[in-house]
């Protein structure tokens, strides 16, 4: 775990761009956690007066198209950047894990587990998203749920995979021949192994879950459009995109830096991690 | 005939450039086997590939010494190089039949590849059953077209052997060929190669970590340890009389034969990372003769007669000659 | 080979028959009573009844799933609440739009992705290797519809060069011209694809680059270019060819923002107005077919990876 920050953080030092992601996380994760004191305006605050003003002094990032401050709405946007994000992941793993484990230790039940997560991703990600959504209704933990159903499947897989190799590792083996309890060798054993993993893969559902949310915000089936999220924004501003080109440039911004950070950050990780693993997290296709 | 010149090849880190041969010097006569021995991390396998050309350039080269074939200088080149400039006569067979061939091409693709590379104009077919008939390949091996997977590890290793003699090699060598084959398959494999050197009259570098293999296949020996060769000559001799006390160490970890069991002899202690290659003799450390001379400065080269080690204190004493 | 064909097949129908289930337990899955909820708040209490005597709804569960299922294998997938037309003429209607669509991005993403990453695989570590790594996990990580209105906001509003919405059929009037409407989403739609198509070739050709087999080629003396044109890219495009699959199936997903985004015709349009309008048929319907071509073309990448890679096994 150590060794796979560290691994990180000397990555960023010899590849810039690395160290641009980290920084750009660290400037999401401060917009959320300090909203109220970053933003110079009420998210929600209309001005008749300034409306479709472009950035200037005042108004940064300019104004929309009832006078809100864009700047403001960008900074309360990466609250929602975040919650999506750690909602996904954290739903991914709390069902992906499981699901991967126990279908690695007990083959007869993961055939029937593991042909489940197939079926599931017999399914388009974005149609399965909004399947669940018709289902569920429009919202943001509806959305977290149907964004964390589509990479429940791809975390099982992973986590069966690797858990797989580490069965038949020699210490695995050995340590239940010597007669260790499966609790005892998923714990000691399994689990801590699979961090590095599950940390690529969690920042790469991060990057997803960015992605799929705002295109659940633009179809208007997302996070319901009182709520400044960037998806939302990106869709109001979609009806000005010739005069009022701002509204569409910096919550898109923020949506691909966030994406593209998390992707940087997970494939320094990767580089970093056990070679052992790479196979089974590199592997998409699907046999 | 080939002839090696205190060869240096260096890896660059990021800490630094890494010396990984250290001026190695030896030299192949036509219809010859050396066999080249060492521990892995001995630097054997560097000095075949610097002799090939197939380093990995820019990280791994060859930072001072010659390489040369038949008196022409071949020194930096890639195969590719030598092949252009009509040295294309050096072959190399690797120690992993299984991996060493193109697994979604046709053997026979593959021979005839090797075959147009160094005369586009040969008869390919004919070539090709002539190259089968060296190695003593069936034709099955070649019928329907067959891929690497359906051929055992031996035929594969056969099939290696048929591209590398394509160029009619005036030097073949064989890193380790037989190390992930059966036993009686690696005794058929040596003895295709025994016989190969003699009826071609070409010479073979032979490089193995098993110094029973040499026993029985090579001419002559060099020992290699920590990137430079500590001791070599001709294998009766440096059988019979070992002069370095590494070499010695490592005949007494061959299991022998005639008793029939191993004696499980080890040499205490690691051989030495490159970059931690003690002054002085690099065995000094795990030898058990050493004493001061040995722990620093220029160690002296022993002789006796074509044998030579690098040694302050050798064994056998009495044959040195000064 | 037939062994590996029918193993393969068999699978595949698994597959779809439990995602079947799935998209038939949809309707059954949505709060309320389907035939209500559909109508909307304003149908009266008879057209409820109608409705649910119409889609069989008064039926046991597994009675409807055996009528649903049996009659989307005659082709008969329902009729759209919202059109009152067969499920699959509303489909047929959008099939054209998404079908050329899909295929323009896929060359999109062959012609740019593929040559792309060699090139960066050749070159790598270069200052060259590492913009084109890095621009293409950049584009990797736009939202596509952000591109697109981009791409609306130059080479329509500004530029006036193409056309930003619709699209007219190549069969009506215009022709094949009529295809100029479909530049710029296709190139929205490529945008992603393509970076990720260039990111697994660039990571393959340097993966098989290392294998022991390359090595060999090299001490041949063949030139560089055969060892790369022989060797490397034939076993390192297996990779990407079994990765196409998955991508046409990203397509397909992300078509639904594309479409929404330049108000084109297509099944994806259809579907996200289909669960506006609460046209339920016409969402289960679209998502069986989608679910359907998927695996078809995961199985003919899968036979196609057989013919192409002698190793793997015939299970």
């Amino acid at each position: 775990m150590t060794a796979t920050l560290q691994g990180v953080f000397g990555a960023a030092i010899r590849r810039p761009l690395t160290a641009f992601g980290l920084l750009f996380l660290v400037v999401v994760i401060v917009f959320a956690l300090a909203s109220p004191l970053i933003a110079p305006y009420s998210p929600l605050e209309i001005d008749s007066l300034n409306r479709l003003v472009p950035p200037n002094a005042e108004h940064w990032f300019g104004t929309d198209h009832f006078g809100r401050d864009t700047f403001s709405r960008v900074v309360y946007g990466a609250r929602l950047a975040l919650l999506i994000g750690i909602g996904v992941v954290g739903f991914a793993l709390m069902t992906g894990v499981p699901i991967g484990v126990v279908s690695a230790l007990y083959p007869r039940l993961g055939r029937v587990l593991m042909r489940g997560v197939d079926v599931l991703m017999a399914f388009p990600s974005l149609l399965l998203a909004l399947g669940l959504i018709v289902i569920l209704g429009r919202g943001v933990s509806n959305a977290i749920l149907a964004i964390g159903v589509v990479y429940l499947t791809t975390t099982a897989r992973i986590v069966y995979g690797v858990t797989l190799r580490l069965r038949e590792e020699t210490y695995v083996e050995a340590a239940q021949s010597m007669g260790a309890g499966t609790l005892w060798t998923v714990r000691k054993h399994i689990l801590p192994n699979m961090i590095s993993p599950l940390l690529v893969q969690a920042s790469f559902v991060f990057a997803f879950a960015q992605l799929g949310a705002a295109s659940l915000d633009f179809l208007g089936l997302g996070t319901p459009p009182d709520i400044p999220s960037w998806g939302n924004m990106l869709a109001e501003s979609r009806l000005y995109i010739t005069r009022a080109p701002w509204l569409l440039f910096f919550p898109g911004m923020m949506i691909a830096l966030t994406a593209f950070s998390l992707n940087l950050t997970g494939d320094a990780l990767r580089d970093h991690m056990d070679p052992r693993f790479r196979e089974a997290m590199g592997n998409r296709k699907r046999t | 005939m080939l002839a090696v010149d205190d060869l240096v090849v260096s890896v660059v880190t990021s800490l630094g450039s890494l010396d990984i041969v250290r001026g190695v010097s030896f030299q192949i006569a036509p219809g010859e086997i050396l066999g080249l021995v060492g521990e892995s991390g001995s630097g054997k396998s560097m000095t075949s590939l610097a002799v090939m050309g197939l380093l990995e350039t820019p990280r791994t080269r060859v930072t001072s010494g010659r390489i040369a074939i038949d008196g022409a200088d071949i020194t930096h080149a890639t195969p590719y190089e030598r092949v252009r400039k009509g040295n294309g006569d050096i072959a190399m067979i690797f120690q992993e039949p299984m991996t060493s061939l193109n697994p979604v091409r046709r053997i026979g693709d593959q021979i005839a590849e090797a075959i147009k590379v160094h005369d586009p104009k040969a008869d390919v077919r004919a070539r090709t059953q002539e190259l089968m008939d060296l190695v003593r390949l069936p034709d099955s091996a070649l019928q329907h077209g067959a891929y690497p997977h359906e051929l055992s590890g031996g035929m594969r290793q056969r099939v290696m052997i048929a591209i590398a003699l394509a160029c009619r090699p005036k030097v073949l060598i064989a890193d380790e060929p037989t190390t992930a084959l059966d036993v009686t398959v690696q005794l058929q494999i040596l003895g295709l190669l025994r016989d190969l050197c003699d009826r071609l009259d070409m010479g073979i570098l032979f490089i193995t970590h098993d110094l029973g293999v040499v026993s029985q296949l090579a001419d002559r020996v060099a020992v290699m340890y920590a990137g430079q060769i500590v001791e070599t000559g001709s294998v009766r001799t440096i059988f019979s009389a070992p002069l370095h006390p590494y070499t010695a160490g490592l005949m007494a970890c061959v299991p022998d034969p005639s008793t029939g069991h191993a004696p499980l002899v080890t040499i205490p202690g690691q051989a030495p990372r490159p970059d931690e290659v003690p002054p002085g003799c690099p065995f000094s450390p795990r030898c058990s003769r050493a004493d001061t001379p040995c722990r620093s400065g220029p160690v002296p080269t022993v002789r006796a007669g074509d044998h030579a080690a690098l040694c302050h204190f050798p064994l056998n004493e009495e044959l040195v000659h000064a | 080979m037939l062994g590996f064909i029918v193993k393969r097949t068999g699978a595949a129908l698994a597959t779809l028959v439990a995602a079947s289930v799935l998209i038939f337990m949809f309707i059954h899955l949505i709060p309320g009573e389907p035939a209500a909820v559909m109508l909307g708040d304003a149908a009266t209490p008879e057209q409820v009844a109608a409705l649910r005597t119409r889609l069989g709804l008064d039926e046991p569960l597994i009675i409807q799933y055996f009528y649903w299922a049996g009659n989307a294998l005659q082709g008969d997938l329902g009729r759209s609440i919202f059109f009152d037309e067969p499920v699959t003429t509303v489909i047929a209607d959008g099939a054209e739009t998404s079908i050329l669509l899909a295929s323009i991005t896929m060359i999109w993403v062959v012609l740019i992705g593929v040559p792309v990453g060699v090139i960066a695989a050749m070159r790598r570590g270069s200052w060259l290797d590492q913009g084109l790594s890095g621009l293409a996990m950049l584009l990797a990580s736009i939202p596509t519809f952000w591109v697109g209105l981009y791409l609306i906001l130059v080479f329509a509003a500004q530029l006036g060069w193409l056309p930003s919405s619709g699209y007219p059929s190549i069969f009506d009037e215009g022709g094949l011209a009529n295809l100029r409407y479909l530049i710029l989403p296709s190139l929205a739609l490529a945008t992603p694809n393509a970076a990720l198509i260039l990111r697994l070739t660039r990571a393959s050709m340097l993966d098989v680059s290392k294998e022991d087999y390359v090595r060999t080629a090299r001490a041949k003396g063949i030139s560089p270019r055969q060892v790369t044109v022989r060797h490397i890219l034939r076993n390192a495009l297996l990779v990407v060819v079994s990765a196409f699959g998955f991508t046409f199936a990203a397509l397909i997903s992300e078509a639904v923002v594309t479409e929404t985004v330049f108000a084109l015709p297509g099944i994806g349009r259809t579907v996200v107005q289909s669960i506006l309008r609460r046209d339920y048929p016409v969402i289960q319907g679209v998502i069986l077919v989608i679910v359907c071509l998927y695996l078809v073309l995961n199985l003919l990448v899968d036979i196609s990876y057989r013919f192409l890679d002698p190793r793997v096994e015939l299970e």
